[in-house]
Parts: C-alpha cells; structure tokens; sequence
C-alpha cells in the first residue's frame, strides 16, 4: 500500500515497454523454431520476416508490420493511458 | 532498510530466502548445464548427467582453432564499443537540452523520440538493408554502430533526461557566474556529475551492440564483420549436425565478457541510484 503505488510509473513503463518489446520478439522464436513447423509459431515479427527475406514479398511484408504496429499499439493504449495520468499527478505535486 | 530486517520473524526469513532459492536456481540452473556441458567430450553430449565422466577440451580447442571463434568476440567487443562511444556522443548532449533547456516543441519531439521504442524493429531492417547497401554502410562496423542506434538513443535519452531534470537547477547559473560558457558548464558541471548514469548507459549500449542478433545478422555477410551472436546462430542452424558441445562453449565465451565488465562496473552503478536521493 505504500510502496507500490511509488514506483506504479516505473511498472507501467516497465509493463508497455516490454509488451512492445515481447510483440515485436524476433530472435528467441526464429532461433528456436525459424517460425515452423509450416506457419505454426510464426509470429508476426517472423512473418514479416519471412515475407520480405524468403519470399521477397515487400508488400505482404509490410503489410503485416503495419498490422504489427496497430497491434501494438491498441495493445498498450491502455496502460499508456495510465502512465499519462500518472505524470500528471506527479506534476501537480 | 535495516530496521526491516529485524522486525521481519524467523519463518518470514525461510520463505523469503526460501522463494529467493527457487527464483536462482531457475535463473542458474541453464547456466551450470550449459558450464558443464562445455567440457564434455562429444560421445557424452546426450547423456543425461550434471558432470562429464571425462573432463575434456576438445570443444574448446575446435571452437577457437577451427571456428576461430575468439575473432567473432574481438567483433563483437568493438561492435559493443562503438555503439556505447557512439550514442554517448548523441544520448548525452541531446538528454542535456531535453532536461534543461526550454524551447518550443520540446515535449513533442521527446515523446516523438521515446515512442521510437516502441516500434517493431524488425520493419526497419529491410529499409536499413537497402539504403546501407545504398551509402556503403552494408557489411561494415560503422555501419553496424549506426543501425545499433536506434535501439539505444531512445532509451539513453529518456534515462538521462530525467537524471539532468532532477539535479538542482540554476546549477549552470552559478557556474557562469564563475565565468563558465553555458557550454563549459555542461561540460566541466553537469557531466562530472552525471558520470555515475552515463558509466551504466554505456554499459547497457555495450550490450546492445554485444547481444544483438537482429541487425547483426542482417546487416553482415560472411566475410564482413560478423558478431559472436551471429556465428552461435550460424552453427546452431547451419551444418548436418549441430555440435552442441562446441555451441556450449560459444554461448560460454560469449557471455563472460559482458558479467566481467559488470563485475567491473558495478559500483558505478551503485552510484547511480545513490546520487537519486534529491
């Protein structure tokens, strides 16, 4: 109750920038899987890999960043929302 | 903090060393299997046991003489050098004027900076590739240190930003009454003082340019100057068989450097948050 909420800023910057981190992961899976078997464990990160290097299809593999970046950031809003009141209260402090 | 100590009782003392035992035996246990793994001799490799019937350093011996693997860490230091040197040389000045400065449009541009961090990194390495390619950056270390950048330079300029922020203001004031420049000031005021965050921030761009795997592998051919994550990569994927007493101890060599230097470091880093107090 008392320490928490001090170090509630730090959290959800720690919370959004990893969520961001973790979304756009692309070593640890495409080291331990390459995205298969098939399409199995390709994660959008992969897939955009996978469009742009194997198939040399720029536009797919744009495209699924695109959708990446929506995906992140929908995904963060709320804890961004959070974060930004946060500043606020400690500004009026 | 002491206090805390005391008044804690003797059962809450066995849970909490007893839950800070399980959380570092699942953080070190990878680590042993990976240490003892190292020194097997090939035939042992599969055999399910913590300690090698033989002790043997053949794959020591093939993964510096064969792979010639001490290379790829020599590439891998400087490529962790450059990128600390060279976002110091960014990160440190910009974070200054971030922290202390009035203009317009400063909040904007600084949130336009740090939300930087949050963009998937993977797009950016098929337009990096093409215009490295394009300015003759592709294949070489200056170009490696530049592409390292965009990872680091958010996050040093959204660290240090609040550090120069928090120190005392009219700081460079004074120091001009002294007869300082506003430069001087910055340079002979506020740096000595921000050394302690500035020695962790070149710690963490050192392993940014060290662990990364992303743009150095896509950035780098064969012949230019790979990293030491890279090979790992390389040779766990590559071949007919992975040699897994060899990748072992390439995952070992690369990874002492980084503890050492932290080893090293530590105290600096103690000061950091020492120096947080006002």
């Amino acid at each position: 109750m008392v320490t928490l909420p001090h170090i509630r800023g730090a959290m959800l910057a720690a919370v959004i920038i990893r969520i961001a981190w973790n979304l756009a992961k692309i070593e640890q899976p495409f080291q331990l899987t390459g995205g298969g078997p098939g399409y199995e464990t390709s994660v959008l990160s992969i897939l955009t890999y996978r469009f742009a290097y194997l198939s040399g299809d720029f536009g797919m593999a744009f495209t699924v960043g695109l959708l990446l970046i929506v995906v992140t950031f929908v995904l963060i809003a709320p804890f961004l929302r959070g974060f930004q009141k946060q500043i606020k209260q400690a500004r009026r402090r | 903090m002491a206090m805390y100590t005391q008044r804690s009782t003797f059962t809450q003392k066995v849970l909490g060393y007893g839950g800070l035992a399980v959380v570092l035996l699942i953080v070190l246990i990878p680590y042993g299997y990976v240490a003892l793994t190292a020194f097997k001799p090939a035939e042992e490799i599969f055999d399910i046991r913590w300690f090698p019937r033989v002790w043997s350093l053949d794959a020591w011996r093939y993964a510096i003489e064969f792979e010639q693997f001490h290379l790829y860490i020599y590439n891998s230091m400087i490529a962790g050098i450059g990128a600390a040197v060279l976002a110091l040389c960014v990160a440190v000045p910009g974070a200054y004027v971030f922290g202390r400065k009035q203009f317009r449009g400063k909040d904007v541009m600084f949130y336009i900076i740090v939300m930087a961090l949050l963009f998937p990194f993977v797009l950016l390495v098929v337009p990096f590739t093409i215009l490295w390619v394009k300015i003759g950056l592709y294949d070489t270390m200056p170009g490696l240190w530049l592409a390292y950048q965009v990872f680091i330079i958010p996050f040093a300029i959204w660290i240090l930003r609040a550090y120069f922020a928090e120190l005392p203001p009219f700081l460079e004031e004074c120091a001009m009454v002294y007869g300082c420049t506003a430069f001087k000031a910055f340079w002979r005021v506020m740096l000595p003082l921000a050394k302690p965050i500035i020695t962790s921030l070149m710690f963490l761009a050192f392993l940014v340019g060290w662990n990364d795997f992303l743009f150095s592998n896509m950035l780098t051919t064969g012949e230019g100057p790979r990293t030491a994550s890279v090979i790992i990569y390389v040779s766990a994927v590559g071949g007919e068989r992975v040699e897994w007493d060899v990748l072992m101890v390439m995952t070992l060599m690369a990874g002492i450097p980084p503890v050492l230097l932290y080893i090293v470091a530590q105290g600096q880093f103690l000061k950091t948050f020492a120096v947080r107090g006002y």
